[in-house]
C-alpha cells in the first residue's frame, strides 16, 4: 500500500523527482572531480575523467527512474503504437476486421441493451429495491400481473402492516376497450392510478400538487406528462387548474410530470387520472383488474409481505386460510412478488424470454463466427509477416515480447470494434424497439431509456477482451512458434499439423453459418406461411367501424342505441355487406360457451368460441356457408345457432349437422347451417388447431344485454354505411380501421423474428464468405512458390485449382458435416416458432447447402484464379 | 560502464543491505555512501552510481530510507538519507539472514 501511495506521488510529482536525482548525480561528479583534483589531476582533466568514471548518466538516471515506474509501462505504450502503425500499414485487413468484429459486438451489445432496459431496469422511483409488484400466481410459476379488484386492492391498503404504501395501476397496456381514452379523437395513453401513487413510489412532479391534493371534485382530476404538456399546451407555465378534455369530460390538471420520467409502464402513458375516473371516461366498462405494487416497510422482508398480502386476499375473498402459512396447498392460487421492470408482460416473460434467449444464441454465434474470421485473417497475416517476425526474433526479440506485440495488435482491432459496437447500441435498440413499440401499441415513443448504461458498457469491455483472446491468442501462438523454423522455407510453413489451424477456423465458420442459415431460413418460411395461410375469411377491403358511446348515457340509452342501430341496417338490397358482431376478427378473445351433444355421454362439456354474430357477417367476411344456411330475421327470439365445419364434423362425424339441437349454456339450440373454417381469433399465427367455432346471432337480445358491438362493412359501401349510422345517433362519433392492419399487426412478432433471423442469416453469409475467401487467399499465398513450380513443370491451371480445392475443402466438408448436425438440434428449440412447418424442412436445408456451396465457389474462385495467374519465374524469386 | 558497476560477484541484494548498514551511522549523501564502503572494504567495493542511485530508489520506494535536502561539508546542495524505523528492522533481518549465508558459504569452504 504504501509502494503504491509512494508510486502515485512520483506520478504526480516526476518533473521534481526528475530535477532532484539529475542535482543529486551531478553533486556525485563534482565531489568525485574535486577528490580527483586534490590527487593531483588538472581540473580539466579531473572533469573528464570524473565524467568518465560516472560513465552513462542517461542510462543510470533512466534505471534510478525506473524503479519508480510500473513495470513494462513504457513498453505496453510502444507496443500500442507498434500496433496502430502496423494496422495502419494494412487498411483493407484492419477495416474488414473492424467492421466484421464491429458488427458482430454491436449486435450483442444491442440485445443486450434491449435486454436490459426491459427486464433488469427497475422502474425510476426513489429506491426501487424497495418497491415490489404484488402478483396473484395460479399455477405455480407464471405470476398473473393484473389479478386484482379494486375492492381487493383497498382491502390490502388498508389492513397491511408490512407494506410502507400500495399502490394500483389500472389499463396498465391499455388494449382493453374499456381503456380507450380520447381527446377530441385522437387516442390518448392513459393509467388509472390510486391518489397515492405518484407520493408513495416517490415520484416528483414538475409542478402542481398532484392526485393527493383536495380538488372540488376529486374524480375529475388529472396528471399530464411533460410530452403532453408541450405538444398540447405549448408548455404553458400556467397549466395547473386548467382542464384537459378526455371522452368529452372535462377534467382539471392537478400535475404535470418531471421532464425525462419515463413511468413505470412499457406503453407511454401521458395522463394520469384517479382510479374512481373509470366511471366518469367508460360509465359501463367492466369492473376494472388493477397491477399493485408496493413499497416495502423498513426491515419488513419479502416473505413476511407475502404472506400477510396472502392472508389479507384470503380473508377478503372469504377463503379459509392455509394452515401455519403453508401457501403452497392452496388450489386457486398464492400472491407473489416480482420486481419492477419494463417488461411489457411482467410475470409471464416466458415468451420475451425466449425470444431474446434465440437471439442472443444467434447474436453470439455470429461473433463466433466474426472471430473464426478475424482469426483467420490474422493467421494469413502472419504468413505474410513470418519473415518480419523471424528476423525480429532473430535479432534478439523475446517470444514473450513478440506474443504480447501481437495480442496488442488484437487488443486494438478489438478496442476499434467495440467502439463501433457501442456505437450501434446506442442507435439500433432505439430503431428496433421504436417500430415494434409502433407497430404493437399504436403509439409512437418508448416511455423509458433505451441507451447503454454502465452495465451495459462494462459487459461490451468483457466481450471485447474475450473475442479479443479468442480470435488473436491462437494465431499469435502459431506465428510465433512456425516463426524460426517455417518461415525461410516458406513452402513448407503449417504443412506438419495433422489438423491445421486454419482448418479447424474454416470448419467454425461453416459450422456457425449452416445453423443461422437454417435457423433464419425455417423462421422466414414460417413467417411466409403464416401471412400467406388462408385464414379462411378475406379481410382485404373490410372495414371495422367502432364508436363510444357518450359517458353519460345509461344503460338503458345504450340499449336504445344498439336496438336502433340494429333496426337502422339498411336491407340488404340495399346494402349487401353491413354486419354487427360483437367480436371483431383479431380484435380480442370472443365469448366462449359449454356444449354437450344431447344424448352424447361424453364427460364434461367442451368449451367453445362463439361469437355473436349478424346474418351478414358470413357475406362480408365471405366466410361461406357449406350447408343451411345463415341467421334471418325471422330467427329473431329463437335459439338457432351456426357451427363451423370442423366443430360439427366433430359433434356428428359423418352426419349432417343442419337441423340437430346442441345444448348451448344450458339452452337447447337449432343447428340452422354450417360455415366453412376460418380462424378469426388469429390462431393461426400461434401455431394452434383452428376451425372450432359456434356463433351464435347477435339480436335484440344480445343487444340489450348491453355487450359490445362493431360494425363490419366492405369495399365501396364502407362510406354509406358510416353515413348511415352517423344518423342513427348524432351524439356518437364513428371511426373506420381496416381490419387487415389489425391482422398485419397480429403478423408482426412473427415477421420482425424472421426479419431478424434474416438479417442475422444473410450476416452470417457475408462473414462465411468473406473468411472462405481469405482462408484460400492464404493458402494460394503460402503455396505461392509451390504452384510456381508446378506452373513452371507444366501443371495446367484445372490442375492448380483442384490442388488449392483440396488444401481447403476438408474444412469445408467437416464444417457442412458438423453444421447439418448442429442445424438439427438447434432448430428443434425452434419448433414452437415455426408454426407447424418442421424444423427439418427439407427445403430449407437444401437451400441452405445450395446457397452456402455457391458462396463457397465464389470465395474460393477469385484466390484460385489467382494461383493459375502466378508467374512462374516471380513466383521462383518470391524467396 | 565497466569498473564502476557492481562488482559481478556480489550477491544480489547486498548492495541494499550494505547501504542500510553504513546509514545506520547517520545521515549521509550518495556520493559519501559510495566513498565510505570504498574506504570500509579498502577499495574493495567500489559502488557505481549507476547500480547507486536506483538501488536508493528502491529503498526510498520501500520506505526503508528518508531522502532530505541539506547543505553538504563545502556548502553544496545535497539529499541526505535517513535510516527509517522500517529500515532499521529490514537492515535486522537482512544482517541475520546475510550471516547465516555466510556461514553456510564457509562450512561448504571448509568441509567440502
Amino acid at each position: 500500500m504504501l509502494r503504491f501511495l509512494l508510486r502515485f506521488h512520483y506520478l504526480l510529482r516526476r518533473r521534481r523527482f526528475d530535477a532532484d536525482l539529475r542535482e543529486e548525480m551531478e553533486f556525485h561528479r563534482a565531489q568525485k572531480q574535486a577528490r580527483m583534483e586534490a590527487s593531483g589531476l588538472s581540473r580539466r582533466d579531473a572533469e573528464h575523467a570524473s565524467r568518465r568514471a560516472l560513465g552513462n548518466l542517461t542510462l543510470a538516471r533512466e534505471e534510478a527512474r525506473g524503479v519508480w515506474i510500473w513495470p513494462s509501462l513504457e513498453s505496453v505504450g510502444q507496443d500500442l503504437r507498434y500496433a496502430a502503425r502496423s494496422l495502419w500499414g494494412s487498411p483493407g485487413f484492419a477495416t474488414l476486421a473492424i467492421a466484421t468484429l464491429g458488427t458482430a459486438i454491436g449486435l450483442n451489445t444491442s440485445l443486450f441493451t434491449a435486454f436490459h432496459a426491459l427486464f433488469l431496469r427497475p422502474w425510476p422511483v426513489i429506491d426501487p429495491a424497495r418497491v415490489v409488484q404484488i402478483m396473484w400466481m395460479t399455477d405455480g410459476r407464471r405470476p398473473i400481473p393484473d389479478a386484482f379488484v379494486v375492492g381487493e386492492y383497498l382491502h390490502l391498503r388498508d389492513s397491511t402492516r408490512s407494506v410502507g404504501g400500495l399502490v394500483a395501476m389500472g389499463c396498465v397496456d391499455g388494449r382493453e376497450p374499456a381503456c380507450r381514452v380520447t381527446i377530441d379523437g385522437d387516442p390518448v395513453g392513459t393509467l388509472l392510478v390510486s391518489r397515492n401513487y405518484f407520493r408513495v413510489l416517490g415520484i416528483g412532479l414538475a409542478r402542481g400538487p398532484g392526485l393527493d391534493g383536495s380538488e372540488p371534485d376529486p374524480d375529475r382530476m388529472a396528471v399530464i406528462s411533460d410530452g403532453l404538456w408541450q405538444r398540447r399546451f405549448g408548455g404553458d407555465p400556467a397549466i395547473v387548474g386548467k382542464t384537459i378534455r378526455l371522452n368529452q369530460v372535462d377534467f382539471t390538471i392537478v400535475g404535470v410530470t418531471a421532464r425525462g420520467f419515463g413511468g413505470t409502464t412499457f406503453v407511454r402513458k401521458d395522463v394520469m387520472v384517479p382510479l374512481s375516473a373509470l366511471a366518469l371516461l367508460r360509465p359501463h366498462a367492466d369492473a376494472l383488474r388493477v397491477r399493485i405494487a408496493g413499497r416495502l416497510s423498513p426491515g419488513a422482508s419479502r416473505d413476511e409481505v407475502r404472506i400477510e398480502l396472502d392472508r389479507l386476499i384470503r380473508d377478503y375473498r372469504g377463503e379459509p386460510s392455509p394452515p401455519s402459512g403453508k401457501i403452497r396447498t392452496s388450489t386457486s392460487g398464492q400472491v407473489a412478488l416480482v420486481p419492477t421492470s419494463y417488461d411489457p408482460n411482467p410475470g409471464k416473460s416466458g415468451s420475451g424470454y425466449f425470444i431474446f434467449g434465440l437471439l442472443a444464441a444467434g447474436t453470439l454465434l455470429a461473433l463466433v463466427l466474426a472471430c473464426a474470421n478475424v482469426g483467420n485473417l490474422l493467421l494469413a497475416r502472419a504468413a505474410t509477416r513470418g519473415r518480419e517476425l523471424a528476423v525480429r526474433l532473430s535479432l534478439g526479440a523475446s517470444r514473450l515480447r513478440l506474443i504480447r506485440q501481437l495480442l496488442t495488435e488484437s487488443l486494438v482491432l478489438a478496442s476499434a470494434a467495440g467502439t463501433i459496437g457501442v456505437g450501434i447500441a446506442y442507435v439500433l435498440p432505439r430503431l428496433f424497439l421504436d417500430r415494434v413499440y409502433f407497430l404493437f401499441a399504436g403509439l409512437d415513443g418508448l416511455p423509458f431509456s433505451l441507451s447503454p448504461d454502465l452495465g451495459v458498457l462494462l459487459g461490451t469491455g468483457g466481450l471485447v477482451l474475450l473475442t479479443c483472446l479468442t480470435f488473436g491468442l491462437a494465431p499469435t501462438l502459431h506465428a510465433v512458434r512456425r516463426s524460426i523454423a517455417g518461415v525461410f522455407r516458406s513452402d513448407r510453413a503449417g504443412a506438419g499439423a495433422r489438423l491445421p489451424l486454419r482448418t479447424i477456423l474454416l470448419a467454425i465458420q461453416v459450422v456457425v453459418s449452416v445453423v443461422l442459415l437454417v435457423c433464419a431460413g425455417l423462421l422466414t418460411r414460417a413467417a411466409r406461411a403464416a401471412a400467406g395461410s388462408d385464414l379462411g375469411f378475406d379481410a382485404k377491403a373490410v372495414y371495422v367501424v367502432e364508436f363510444d358511446l357518450p359517458p353519460s348515457y345509461d344503460q338503458a340509452r345504450r340499449a336504445a342505441f344498439s336496438r336502433a342501430l340494429l333496426n337502422s341496417l339498411p336491407s340488404s338490397a340495399e346494402v349487401p355487406l353491413l354486419a354487427l358482431t360483437g367480436t371483431v376478427p383479431f380484435g380480442g378473445a370472443p365469448g366462449q360457451c359449454r356444449i354437450t351433444v344431447p344424448g352424447q355421454d361424453t364427460g364434461p362439456p367442451r368449451i367453445v368460441d362463439a361469437p355473436n354474430v349478424s346474418g351478414s357477417y358470413f357475406d362480408v367476411l365471405r366466410i361461406r356457408i357449406l350447408a343451411g344456411r345463415s341467421f334471418k330475421p325471422e330467427d329473431e327470439g329463437q335459439d338457432v345457432i351456426v357451427l363451423s365445419q370442423r366443430l360439427a364434423g366433430e359433434l356428428w362425424p359423418g352426419e349432417a349437422a343442419v337441423g340437430r339441437t346442441l345444448i348451448v349454456d344450458n339452452v337447447a339450440s337449432r343447428v340452422v347451417g354450417v360455415a366453412a373454417d376460418a380462424d378469426t381469433t388469429g390462431r393461426t399465427f400461434r401455431g394452434r388447431r383452428v376451425g372450432i367455432m359456434l356463433y351464435r346471432p347477435l339480436d335484440a337480445r344480445t343487444v340489450s344485454a348491453g355487450g359490445h358491438i362493431s360494425v363490419l362493412t366492405r369495399g365501396a359501401a364502407a362510406d354509406t354505411v358510416t353515413a348511415a349510422l352517423a344518423r342513427v345517433d348524432t351524439q356518437v362519433q364513428f371511426r373506420r380501421t381496416h381490419l387487415q392492419d389489425d391482422i398485419d399487426r397480429e403478423l408482426m412478432p412473427m415477421r420482425l423474428g424472421a426479419t431478424a433471423a434474416g438479417v442475422l442469416g444473410i450476416l452470417a453469409l457475408t462473414l462465411a464468405s468473406v473468411g472462405v475467401s481469405g482462408v484460400f487467399a492464404y493458402i494460394v499465398e503460402q503455396r505461392t512458390r509451390e504452384i510456381g513450380v508446378r506452373m513452371a513443370l507444366g501443371a495446367r491451371p484445372a490442375e492448380v485449382i483442384r490442388c488449392v480445392l483440396a488444401t481447403g475443402s476438408r474444412g469445408l466438408l467437416i464444417g457442412l458435416a458438423l453444421g447439418y448436425a448442429a442445424a438439427t438440434m438447434a432448430s428443434q428449440v425452434l419448433r414452437s416458432a415455426l408454426l407447424g412447418i418442421s424444423p427439418l424442412d427439407p427445403m430449407t436445408y437444401l437451400s441452405v447447402a445450395v446457397v452456402l456451396v455457391t458462396a463457397a465457389v465464389l470465395a474460393i474462385y477469385v484466390p484460385a484464379r489467382r494461383a493459375t495467374r502466378i508467374d512462374p519465374v516471380v513466383a521462383l524469386r518470391h524467396e | 560502464m565497466g569498473r564502476t558497476n557492481t562488482p559481478p560477484d556480489l550477491l544480489p541484494g547486498t548492495l541494499d543491505l550494505l547501504i542500510l548498514r553504513t546509514l545506520l551511522g547517520g545521515p549521509m549523501h550518495g556520493y559519501g555512501i559510495a566513498e565510505r564502503l570504498r574506504q570500509v572494504s579498502q577499495d574493495v567495493l567500489q559502488v557505481g552510481e549507476s547500480s547507486l542511485y536506483p538501488a536508493l530508489q528502491r529503498l526510498l520506494l520501500n520506505g526503508w530510507v528518508r531522502g532530505e535536502w541539506g547543505a553538504s561539508d563545502n556548502n553544496r546542495r545535497a539529499r541526505y538519507y535517513t535510516l527509517t524505523a522500517a529500515g532499521k528492522k529490514r537492515l535486522n533481518a537482512e544482517r541475520d539472514e546475510f550471516q547465516r549465508l555466510v556461514l553456510a558459504i564457509q562450512r561448504v569452504m571448509e568441509t567440502a
